[in-house]
């Protein structure tokens, strides 16, 4: 089974994206029996959390078979209110092949289950991970090309750009130093959408400078010695869910070692998908930054 | 032989096991990511050599020392008991429910409203096993009915902690429960020593007194009985002190297999097969070998961490497979 997945690098993944984009185009035609009244909105099925944001950033509502169900508190939380009453899906192939979608739109966790369903004459288009915010916008004008909704998705780059020129201008001259720091040493290195945020946001990512590639374990030890001023706390979770490695991140060597670097609690739903949520999550973490400088100052 | 001579031999057996695992605990506290000097153990102040020290490299070592000690403790005592060398704290199902009974109280957030909750859970969970497996395995367990009785104990405890990953509400709750399954000492903290310590010196003080019963046992129930051993007491003891060791032990550090079962075995041949004896050779043992074993997690290069309760496991599972067949030829 491993082997069907795409291992590629990602210029593969967006050339398959567009001829997968120039063929669904094509056959639409041929297909009259599963279109949707307007010829150029194909009906989409999404089964990914982030093709899920992709959908409702881009699609017409009779455009969208269904999402996929779960993920939402950690992918969805902010368009929950708009999420209600769209029809779920469980990632089933079953549904895949009964819903009969023209497009099934998934990322790279469900592929095994997208094969399988292509197997049985269903479109599939694989979404994959942006790595920085440049990839992540040309899949936004890609998606949205694929939905016949290249209006919505120019606005939603527009909305990007925005986001970053604004915190561009709000920038001081020397960066904050930062990391996002999970439990049990989890990191966002180089070469991650993370980074890529966190550098339009204004923060010099610790993890990157420490020669962390990807995502990866970073020692405590090490960020110790490495001393970042900001520490970005992803995970953070409902109260009532399980949690194993919870007194990680208040070991007493990161209390003792890191007094100054504040503690900030950031939602991982802003920065897992290249969608809607992009420039919430430049302005937002900008605009952190910034109130943790102003607030830096005063106390100087 | 006299018992001066005993006396003598154990001594130097114990010295130059004490020896071993004091060289150890320095490498152990010397060996990490950053290159830090042994004074920053006696550094004041927040620098990062103190704090890195201080708190960091000195817990790992205090809780290798003893999780180490009294994982070898126990399963030396569990051998002498069950009167069977393939006893040990793993195999008979004892880690596996003291991690039941620690996610259980990790899971449901008892932890954080009281610590206690979790090494006190692990306890029961081990008392629970071991109890079991006395009664399912009877008084003079052959190796079979052990090992069966292990596997099933085991293997329950294994399906509750499985529904539990599987009726997690996100993947980083089931990531984190099974990471933790593996066993580490990384990233552990005084708190996790202080936590821990109280339960092991008890559980410790219970194995240590038995030797003599356990001795007397060698030579069969009747005669261990008018030997004047009140063997009820004996089995409480010996059941209580591995609960309380070995669960506090899992409470904090995860599953660490294989320690129990490897340490008595190497050193049986040095203290003539005599039960009492092993007791406190097994301890320094141990503590020895878990050290080393986490000495080796940090020096064997791999691009993510290599989890201690991994590297007792490929070590530790060969090795019982050779037990096995050398006991089964001589049982036949």
């Amino acid at each position: 089974m491993l082997s069907f997945l795409p291992k590629g690098p990602r210029a593969t993944g967006l050339a398959l994206l567009a001829l997968l984009t120039a063929t669904s185009m094509a056959q639409a035609q041929t297909h009259p029996r599963v279109m949707s009244p307007r010829v150029m909105s194909p009906r989409v099925m999404s089964i990914d959390n982030c093709a899920n944001q992709y959908l409702m950033a881009l699609a017409d509502r009779e455009q969208i078979v269904s999402l996929a169900k779960g993920g939402d508190q950690t992918t969805l939380a902010f368009l929950s209110a708009r999420v209600e009453g769209v029809p779920r899906n469980h990632r089933t192939v079953e549904e895949m092949v009964a819903a009969r979608p023209d497009i099934l739109l998934t990322g790279q966790w469900a592929m095994s289950a997208a094969k399988v369903a292509k197997h049985f004459g269903v479109r599939v288009v694989a979404l994959e991970a942006p790595r920085d915010i440049a990839q992540a916008r040309r899949q936004i004008l890609d998606v949205a090309h694929l939905l016949g909704q290249e209006e919505r998705g120019r606005a939603l780059v527009a909305d990007l750009d925005q986001s970053l020129a604004e915190a561009a201008a709000r920038r001081k001259q020397h960066r904050t130093e930062g990391v996002v720091y999970r439990s049990g040493g989890y990191a966002y290195g180089a070469d991650t959408l993370v980074d890529s945020i966190m550098d339009g946001a204004g923060i010099a990512n610790v993890a990157a400078r420490l020669g962390l590639r990807r995502a990866g374990n970073i020692d405590m030890e090490t960020l110790l010695v490495a001393r970042p001023q900001v520490m970005l706390d992803d995970q953070a979770r409902d109260a009532r869910d399980p949690r194993i490695a919870t007194d990680f991140l208040a070991h007493p060597a990161l209390r003792r070692g890191l007094p100054q670097a504040t503690r900030i609690q950031f939602p991982m739903a802003y920065w897992l998908c290249g969608g809607e949520a992009l420039p919430m999550a430049v302005s937002s973490l900008a605009t952190l930054v910034s109130e943790r400088d102003a607030k830096r100052e005063d106390v100087r | 032989m006299t018992s001066l001579s005993f006396a003598r031999r154990d001594g130097r057996l114990l010295l130059l096991l004490g020896l071993l695992v004091a060289v150890l605990s320095v490498v152990s506290l010397a060996v990490g990511p950053t290159e830090i000097p042994l004074s920053g153990l006696f550094e004041s102040g927040d620098g990062p050599n103190a704090i890195i020290m201080q708190e960091l490299r000195l817990p790992r070592v205090l809780l290798a020392l003893c999780v180490g000690g009294t994982l070898g403790l126990a399963g030396a005592a569990l051998q002498g008991l069950l009167r069977n060398p393939l006893a040990e704290p793993g195999l008979v199902g004892a880690s596996s429910s003291a991690a039941l009974g620690a996610v259980l109280v990790l899971y449901f957030g008892i932890y954080n409203l009281f610590p206690l909750a979790l090494p006190v859970a692990a306890i029961l969970g081990a008392l629970a096993a071991v109890g079991l497996l006395y009664l399912l395995a009877g008084r003079n367990p052959g190796v079979m009915t052990l090992i069966l009785a292990g596997i099933a104990v085991s293997s329950l405890a294994g399906s509750v902690i499985s529904l539990a990953i599987n009726m997690s509400p996100n993947p980083h709750s089931a990531a984190e429960i099974v990471f933790w399954l593996l066993g580490s000492l990384k990233d552990r903290s005084m708190d996790h020593f202080r936590l821990a310590l109280p339960f092991m010196v008890a559980g410790t003080a219970l194995l240590l007194t038995s030797g003599a019963a356990l001795d007397a046992l060698t030579l069969g129930e009747d005669t261990a009985r008018t030997l004047g051993f009140n063997l009820g007491r004996v089995r409480f003891f010996l059941v209580a002190g591995t609960a309380l060791t070995v669960g506090s032990g899992v409470a904090v550090t995860g599953a660490i297999g294989f320690i129990g079962l490897v340490v008595p075995h190497l050193l049986r041949p040095f203290v003539g097969y005599q039960p009492r004896r092993l007791l406190p050779a097994s301890l320094l043992g141990g503590m020895a070998l878990l050290l080393a074993a986490d000495i080796g997690v940090r020096l064997i290069p791999t691009q993510l961490e290599l989890k201690l309760g991994v590297l007792t496991s490929l070590v530790g599972a060969p090795f019982f497979l050779a037990l096995v067949l050398k006991t089964r030829k001589v049982m036949q």
